[in-house]
């Protein structure tokens, strides 16, 4: 019988996707123990590959896990979810967090946020450049000009809100920490991640200033987007966010003037 | 559209035939302290097709003082599908921003419809297959406007409906597309060792003319009842069987461009950069015997 390439592609695929050598045995030449090992390492190769890539990506939720359970979860997510056609290795995972959040973790809430969190850090690591607005630049305006001002984000931003810590058990896991010596996630949390120079920054924010951001990433003017940061600590807050880099671009329009 | 694109040999391919290393993140730092200066490095696009941040930093920096290969892993040329168009416009875009000196893709498919599986997966030698091979080739050439290299991969199975011997389906996409070839001298021991002929015979019957770069690499070895069963795992130094096959085949091609990869359980800049010296060595013997009247 003669096989097309086409046939044969996609029977080896789905073989080695669910393991199933019997299904492909026959399409191979060779003894058949040898023919069985060759099978072997090519279904080792593709799974070990992906599961290498999701290890990487939530290291901390690795470290959470543990070794084995970790293993245990990454394989079902791989049969279920295997690299589209035009999908990078490098972004493998973006789903990770729903599946844990499915799985219900016993004992482990916050894993899914976790994985958020490691997935949004991957997202700021391989943003585009962006030149941050040096800090004299806000305060070169005027009051008036400020409040009807729309500013531009650093493009690697990534805005988080969690019910748990997750940047402490981060932090901890990123750092080397055990099992063991994990702290609690005790929540909840708003999270800022970008990369205004060569690293990527995770930020720690109030509420109001996680509203505020949300806003400003919309184009809301500067006035309307701050209108929740009554206290001066917020205002601090976010002015420590610009000194660090989080403002590319600001557009004032001019005096007296509007575009409602 | 071949006899548009570059001509064959080494005047296309203007990396030196000198010695060169796969490049890790480990080693960025190792790298750009000026260590390893006369090597050039070989990089898997595929880590470099985010749109910023630290690997295209370190890249550019590097770029700057070095020679540089891309080694793709993702375009699936021997797919019955055709290669991936958009991992083709990002593969494309990458070339365009480093002009790297050599480039290569492998004899392998990947995907099919939908699905990829990460790996170089075996496809039957024949006539069907050189078809698509040889389209496939095409249509990145054409894209890029430049001719690649096509490396032998490491097989642990050979497909029924195989009639073509590897060497000799090999030189026929270089005559019919324009392509070269990257030797990849361990993958041949793996092959030979997994599957059963002479490693020998192989290279004897590889047209050295089309040979543009040779790949060293270190193997894993399982032991089985039925035979050894050869890994191709990147981890460990290029074993000494490897190190005779490469300084047979240079001595009677001469020296082409030669890289020494190392992807797993990665070792110190200098163990790897030691492995580049033992090839280099052998390229410059056979260099100056070349220039000896």
């Amino acid at each position: 019988m003669t096989t097309t390439l086409l046939d044969y592609q996609t029977r080896m695929l789905d073989a080695l996707r669910f393991g199933n050598w019997a299904a492909v045995s026959s399409s191979f030449a060779g003894e058949s123990d040898r023919r069985s090992l060759g099978f072997r390492v090519y279904a080792n190769n593709w799974m070990h590959a992906l599961i290498s890539a999701l290890g990487d990506t939530f290291p901390a939720v690795r470290g959470a896990l543990g070794e084995a359970a970790f293993v245990a979860i990454a394989v079902g997510y791989v049969r279920a979810n295997p690299l589209a056609r035009d999908e990078l290795l490098m972004w493998y995972g973006s789903s990770f967090p729903d599946a844990l959040d499915a799985a219900s973790t016993v004992g482990a809430p916050s894993l899914a946020d976790l994985a958020r969190l490691e997935y949004a850090w991957l997202e700021a690591y391989h943003a585009p450049e962006a030149s941050p607005l040096p800090p004299a630049a806000l305060a070169a305006l005027t009051p008036a000009q400020l409040v009807g001002a729309r500013v531009h984000l650093h493009p690697s931003l990534r805005l988080r809100r969690s019910d748990h810590a997750v940047e402490r058990v981060w932090q901890h896991y990123r750092s080397g920490g055990t099992r063991e010596t994990a702290p609690p996630a005790d929540g909840p949390a708003c999270l800022a991640v970008f990369r205004p120079f060569a690293e990527v920054v995770v930020v720690r924010i109030p509420e109001p200033v996680h509203t505020a951001l949300v806003r400003l990433a919309t184009g809301t003017r500067f006035g309307d987007a701050s209108l929740d940061l009554g206290r001066a600590e917020h205002l601090e807050e976010l002015r420590a966010l610009v000194a660090a880099g989080l403002f590319t671009k600001i557009e004032t329009q001019p005096e007296g003037g509007s575009d409602q | 559209m071949a006899h548009a694109l570059p001509p064959l040999g080494r005047a296309a391919h203007p990396t030196p035939a000198s010695a060169g290393v796969g490049l890790k993140p480990e080693h960025y730092a190792d790298v750009l302290a000026g260590h390893g200066p006369t090597l050039w490095f070989e990089i898997h696009p595929e880590n470099y097709m985010g749109a910023g941040g630290p690997p295209h930093r370190y890249l550019e920096a590097i770029r700057r003082d070095h020679p540089l290969s891309m080694h793709g892993v993702g375009l699936s040329l021997g797919s019955a599908d055709g290669p991936g168009e958009r991992h083709l416009a990002r593969l494309k875009a990458l070339v365009e921003r480093y002009q790297p000196q050599l480039l290569s893709e492998h004899l392998s498919w990947s995907g099919i419809g939908q699905v990829l599986l990460p790996d170089l997966l075996p496809a039957p030698l024949n006539a069907e297959s050189l078809e698509r091979f040889a389209d496939g080739i095409e249509r990145v050439q054409t894209s890029l406007k430049r001719t690649i290299l096509i490396e032998n991969p490491s097989l642990y199975l050979t497909p029924e409906g195989s009639d073509i011997p590897e060497p000799e389906f090999i030189a026929a996409l270089c005559r019919r597309t324009g392509c070269g070839w990257l030797l990849d001298i361990n993958n041949v021991y793996v092959s030979a060792t997994n599957l059963g002929f002479d490693p020998e015979d192989y290279l004897s019957a590889v047209d050295a003319r089309l040979v543009g770069e040779i790949h060293l690499a270190g193997h894993a070895r399982e032991r089985h009842a039925s035979g050894d069963l050869l890994i191709d795992d990147h981890g460990s130094r290029v074993p000494d069987d490897v190190w005779r096959l490469f300084e047979r085949f240079v001595a009677r091609a001469g020296p082409r461009p030669t890289l020494v990869e190392w992807d797993t359980q990665i070792p110190p800049f200098a163990a790897l950069a030691s492995e580049a010296a033992k090839a280099a060595a052998v390229l410059r013997h056979w260099q100056a015997l070349e220039g000896t009247p």
